[in-house]
């Protein structure tokens, strides 16, 4: 799978909210470069790895969009914003977000996860 | 440089990026945005569903704990390469490295994986027989010229970089915000977007006429090293550095013997 960067494409946007009366938050994949980075860069790696899991919903979505659960780019993109939720916000007990496609001139809502909610073990 | 040469600096950079990338496995392991995400249980319906191993296999070599073995495995067969070259720990160093790749349901680094691949296999390819030790190098070099000058080719066939707009968007896509500065920067320069996409696609072509002027070898070799490190600058694509630079040796061998 060789990638040249030819085709701009569509760009996703990740917006999220923590409670139903919160309103949709954007998600930022913004990350800090590393002083060591050129040798080691796990964290931003897993990062873009991460990102690519949003592309790659979005290509199962739009081959079979009703079973998206069985999806394991599903099921991985929203462990990941659960897990990063809780990281952030430790009392997080739920999660929707929703992949927000932008184009030149509108954004548009692509996908709308239902709430997911922390296991019970 | 000499063929033998060649074989050895090939193995010992590629031997880098599986070290590399053996390291950062074992840290990302420890990392909860990893151990909590990338579960059997997340992967389990693709991997028992598309790969052609029985569900009880699939499920004890992509076990959650298994990974960080096949990492650490990944870095002692490194090890014991970067010490002496041969054709077993090549070959299970590629087999080890596929296994992690389709954990991650493909790659997990995108084109450094799959050169990662290739030189591997253009080594296998070397040391399987004496009189083939060419045709991996010969093999490797092509690859490599190819990625280049098909990277200038696609984009050559884009309105996007064609009309000097791709560029300032890639950058703008970039998780660095010092990277989308520059995208800013880029903003209403028309003139400069133009001449930069322009320059990228023609440098990229050029890879194609390296075994007719080999002599440009060098400075070929010196702009490729530049163009790597500005990637990881604005994209923090380390393993691409290294990969690309494995790469290398056997294409110089090739552009200098061949």
């Amino acid at each position: 799978m060789w990638s040249f960067f030819d085709q701009i494409g569509d760009q996703f946007e990740i917006k999220f909210k923590l409670s139903e009366n919160m309103t949709w938050q954007k998600y930022s994949w913004e990350r800090e470069p590393s002083a060591v980075g050129i040798l080691f860069n796990p964290d931003h790696n897993l990062n873009l790895a991460h990102y690519n899991l949003v592309e790659h919903l979005v290509a199962d979505l739009q081959t079979d969009p009703d079973h998206f659960e069985n999806f394991s780019s599903y099921k991985l993109l929203s462990s990941f914003l659960f897990e990063d939720a809780s990281l952030r916000w430790p009392n997080t007990l739920k999660i929707q977000f929703k992949i927000v496609v932008s184009k030149a001139t509108e954004k548009i809502d692509f996908f709308t996860s239902p709430w997911i909610e922390v296991k019970k073990s | 440089m000499s063929l033998q040469a060649a074989i050895t600096l090939t193995a010992g950079l590629i031997g880098i990026v599986l070290f590399i990338g053996s390291f950062e496995f074992l840290l990302i392991a420890r990392n909860k945005l990893f151990s909590q995400v990338w579960t059997f249980e997340n992967l389990n319906s693709e991997l028992t569903t598309q790969l052609p191993f029985p569900k009880w296999l699939t499920r004890i070599i992509f076990s959650d704990r298994n990974f960080q073995f096949l990492a650490a495995l990944q870095m002692c067969f490194t090890i014991i390469m970067l010490y002496k070259v041969s054709l077993w720990i090549v070959v299970a160093l590629l087999f080890v490295h596929l296994l992690i790749c389709i954990r991650f349901r493909g790659t997990f680094n995108g084109g450094s994986d799959m050169m990662t691949v290739v030189v591997l296999t253009g080594l296998i390819i070397s040391l399987i027989n004496p009189n083939w030790q060419k045709a991996g190098i010969i093999y490797i070099c092509v690859h490599a010229l190819f990625s280049y000058f098909k990277a200038g080719w696609v984009k050559l066939k884009s309105a996007d970089w064609r009309q000097g707009v791709a560029l300032k968007s890639f950058l703008s896509r970039s998780s660095f915000a010092m990277t989308k500065k520059v995208s800013h920067h880029l903003d209403n320069r028309k003139t400069l977007n133009l001449i930069l996409c322009w320059f990228v696609i023609i440098v990229e072509l050029l890879a194609a006429l390296l075994p007719v002027f080999p002599k440009l070898k060098i400075a070929y070799l010196i702009g490729a090293v530049t163009f790597h490190l500005i990637v990881y600058f604005a994209f923090g694509l380390n393993r691409f550095f290294w990969a690309w630079l494995a790469s290398w040796p056997a294409t110089f061998y090739c552009l200098a013997n061949i």
